[in-house]
């Protein structure tokens, strides 16, 4: 994994965004602190303007940015094992690599623990859902530019070139452009009277998923087993869960409709 | 009837008392956590090699073993906007330090 995965320094589209003073101001971390303020301060206006501002509010936010946090960390570690076991006292290694499969399914595991610590009964997923769409399209630009996650060679007269002379598939801009997309049509559908509590995020989730499912095919990644590589399974089995009383209701009708 | 007086004044639940009167009580212990870890992190790493510490290894688990009984102790006062701080503190570099992939 670590030789497709290998990078030089110089690697990316512009690794330093800017200087300030003495002080070189990295992409990654710029763009993906800018893209958890915006989340944040998105879910805060949101809430303020549906009149939901509560203490409760904030903790369940932090609980699931936190649950984000560490999910993003420990299904990257799951994926590298070997390597981090390998690296394991330089802290290089283990601060960088995260994944936002693990983010999103980590975020919704801290909300739920939140709830139960808390005790707290209402659904804020509606509200969550177009914060985390614009955080993901915002953090991702902090990809492109440090020139991780990128796709395979590609003759589209879109491909960019991350250091290595060969153009690529930009898979961080598409990602970007998919969560702006769903953001829009959050932000569309959210006022919507049939829209049940939480349901919004799920929708995120699952459309996330199945974009990543495919995105996958076209990025830098080993496969795992039967040709799929890790995130897709995980992805799929993500998927399979969050769809399960779906499928458990189809497979009643189809036995309805079999014994009629 | 002593036990019923017992009964009496006994609460069935302990009262917990609220810290935090005003928000920016809540805010200046938010603060308290996030910044006060942050000086104290810098002055331990930004210090020379001491022998008793053994070296910079031993301050990460110093600093880890103290911070979280920091806020342990600040959820057991009732203070846990310090607490929260604090593990903001230590979540922030994780997420922004590196990139996506392990290099």
């Amino acid at each position: 994994m670590l030789d497709e995965h290998y990078y030089p320094n110089n690697w990316g589209v512009r690794p330093v965004l800017f200087h300030f003073g003495s002080l070189d101001v990295q992409s990654y971390p710029f763009f993906v602190l800018l893209g958890l303020v915006v989340g944040i301060a998105i879910y805060y206006f949101e809430a303020k303007k549906q009149r939901c501002l509560s203490e409760n509010g904030f903790f369940l936010a932090f609980g699931s940015i936190a649950g984000g946090i560490i999910g993003a960390k420990l299904l990257d570690w799951s994926a590298n094992y070997r390597f981090i076991i390998a690296h394991i006292h330089d802290l290089q290694f283990l601060f960088s690599g995260r994944t936002i499969i693990g983010g999103l399914i980590g975020g919704a595991t801290g909300a739920v623990v939140t709830k139960k610590i808390l005790g707290i009964k209402e659904k804020r997923g509606n509200l969550f859902a177009p914060a985390v769409a614009m955080g993901v399209a915002i953090g991702r630009l902090g990809c492109f530019f440090r020139g991780c996650c990128y796709g395979k060679p590609t003759a589209l007269p879109w491909g960019v070139d991350f250091g290595d002379r060969i153009l690529r598939h930009p898979t961080q801009l598409y990602e970007s452009l998919f969560m702006l997309v769903m953001f829009a049509v959050l932000q569309k559908v959210k006022g919507g009277e049939d829209i049940k509590p939480g349901q919004l995020f799920k929708f995120l989730m699952i459309s996330y998923f199945i974009f990543r499912f495919f995105v996958e095919f076209i990025r830098v990644e080993p496969s795992a087993f039967w040709g799929l590589t890790f995130f897709q399974i995980v992805t799929f089995t993500a998927l399979t869960y969050l769809v399960r009383d779906d499928i458990k209701y189809l497979i009643i009708k189809l036995k309805h409709y079999a014994t009629a | 009837m002593p036990q019923l007086n017992d009964q009496k004044t006994k609460p069935a639940i302990p009262v917990k008392i609220n810290y935090y009167t005003a928000s920016r009580m809540k805010v200046a212990d938010f603060c308290l956590g996030f910044f006060g870890v942050l000086l104290v992190l810098v002055v331990l790493f930004s210090l020379p090699s001491l022998p008793w510490l053994g070296g910079s290894d031993m301050i990460s688990i110093i600093s880890i073993v103290v911070m979280l009984f920091c806020i342990v102790q600040a959820f057991r006062k009732g203070r846990k906007f310090i607490a929260i701080g604090i593990i903001s503190i230590i979540l922030i570099p994780i997420l922004v330090l590196g990139s996506c992939l392990v290099f």
